[in-house]
């Protein structure tokens, strides 16, 4: 089965590269521009993953991280935090309330893919 | 005794009066901290949210050889609106340093602003152009010059044309742009049709980094410094730079200029 990845970031160029790149690898991509749509599309599609920008409209990543670790039945649902503020602070935030990786933008797409293969992987098996 | 515990009563109040001034010194140290932290914290956002794009462009363009030729294009035209993104946020956090800091250099001449004006408003030509815009001048003539560096006072008005540009109504963009005097400055006013800036926005537009606009489309394009760095411009002159708008109903920037300078402000 095709697993789903929800990207919710309100930069247009970093969504349009993230779509292409985790297109190109398999995966079924969604996308949310705000926080507020990006819990909407968590519990309309239930994605496997979801890559979540910490500054976003409406709802920050950390919040929406929040909500969906509410949920017993979206426990299973990867979380990967990402952010254009690199401190260490932003970072176990991110960690502590749920999120099982925080990545530093700019990353490495190699990486990112390598990462986002190996979270899936893991909860599949 | 009394007068002994008189003087300490005293002492006592002034040493109050001190301790609070001090209380609140320190709150203003605080605050300007917190300022510094917020400043630092935003620029690096959005220094890294361009580069982030340009290095995923170019590692998928670099990795994957199968792109189709139309994306590439599109990836590529990307990496470069990005990197002039950057360039021109690097330009102006420098900029808007140097001017807060004091170290900007001015060079001060007399500048007729009925020129400055048709040259920016000629400088903007093509942009005008493009988006379909038509810009109405009302220039009142023989106004005194002013006493003011001309390139500082050029980049107020592009900036001002360009936000107006960028905010202009899609269909029948219109820009007016008049300069009138009154008690003893100089007056110009931008006016454009676009959405108006909501009473909201009107207090944080002149904030760093800080953009009017519906934030559940896209964000407007821009550095969010421009407005900032313009007032800091403005008053420098001994001027002021002030928007009045009503949501929905246009937005008119204006700014003056003292045909003479009184003092010398930071």
């Amino acid at each position: 089965v095709t697993k789903k990845i929800l990207i919710a970031d309100d930069e247009p160029n970093i969504v349009t590269a993230l779509e292409f790149l985790l297109q190109r690898n398999g995966y079924e991509v969604m996308i949310a521009r705000n926080g507020e749509a990006a819990l909407k599309l968590v519990e309309a599609e239930r994605p496997d993953l979801v890559l979540l920008d910490v500054m976003m409209p409406l709802k920050s990543g950390y919040e929406v991280c929040q909500r969906i670790r509410e949920r017993a039945e979206w426990r299973h649902i990867r979380i990967i935090m990402l952010t254009a503020k690199g401190r260490d602070v932003e970072m176990s935030k991110g960690l502590s309330i749920g999120a099982d990786l925080y990545i530093t933008k700019p990353f490495s797409t190699q990486e990112l893919v390598a990462k986002i293969n190996a979270l899936l992987g893991a909860a599949s098996s | 005794v009394v007068v002994y515990s008189h003087r300490l009563e005293q002492k006592s109040r002034e040493l109050e009066a001190a301790t609070a001034e001090l209380r609140q010194a320190n709150e203003r140290l605080k605050e300007l901290d917190r300022m510094k932290d917020d400043f630092v914290s935003m620029v690096t956002h959005e220094l890294r949210t361009p580069l982030t794009s340009i290095r995923a462009f170019s590692e998928i363009l670099r990795q994957d050889p199968n792109v189709e030729l139309s994306q590439r294009k599109k990836f590529l035209d990307i990496i470069t609106k990005e990197t002039e993104r950057l360039t021109r946020l690097i330009n102006q956090v420098l900029d808007l340093s140097k001017i807060e800091s004091g170290r900007a250099e001015w060079h001060e001449s007399l500048v007729d602003m009925k020129e400055v004006i048709g040259d920016s408003v000629a400088g903007m030509g093509q942009v005008f152009e493009e988006r379909g815009i038509r810009v109405e001048l009302s220039l009142a003539d023989g106004l005194p010059r002013v006493p003011g560096d001309v390139d500082r006072i050029i980049q107020v008005l592009l900036n001002l044309l360009s936000n107006a540009a960028k905010f202009c109504d899609v269909a029948g963009g219109r820009i007016e742009v008049a300069l009138s005097q009154s008690d003893g400055q100089v007056r110009v006013d931008v006016r454009d049709n676009g959405p108006g800036v909501s009473s909201e926005d009107q207090a944080v537009i002149f904030e760093k980094f800080r953009q009017a606009g519906d934030v559940l489309t896209s964000r407007p394009q821009g550095t969010g410094l421009g407005l900032p760095i313009s007032r800091h411009i403005v008053e420098h002159h001994g001027g002021r730079l002030w928007v009045e708008s009503e949501a929905g109903r246009g937005a008119c920037f204006s700014f003056t200029l003292p045909f003479r300078r009184v003092a010398q402000a930071a």
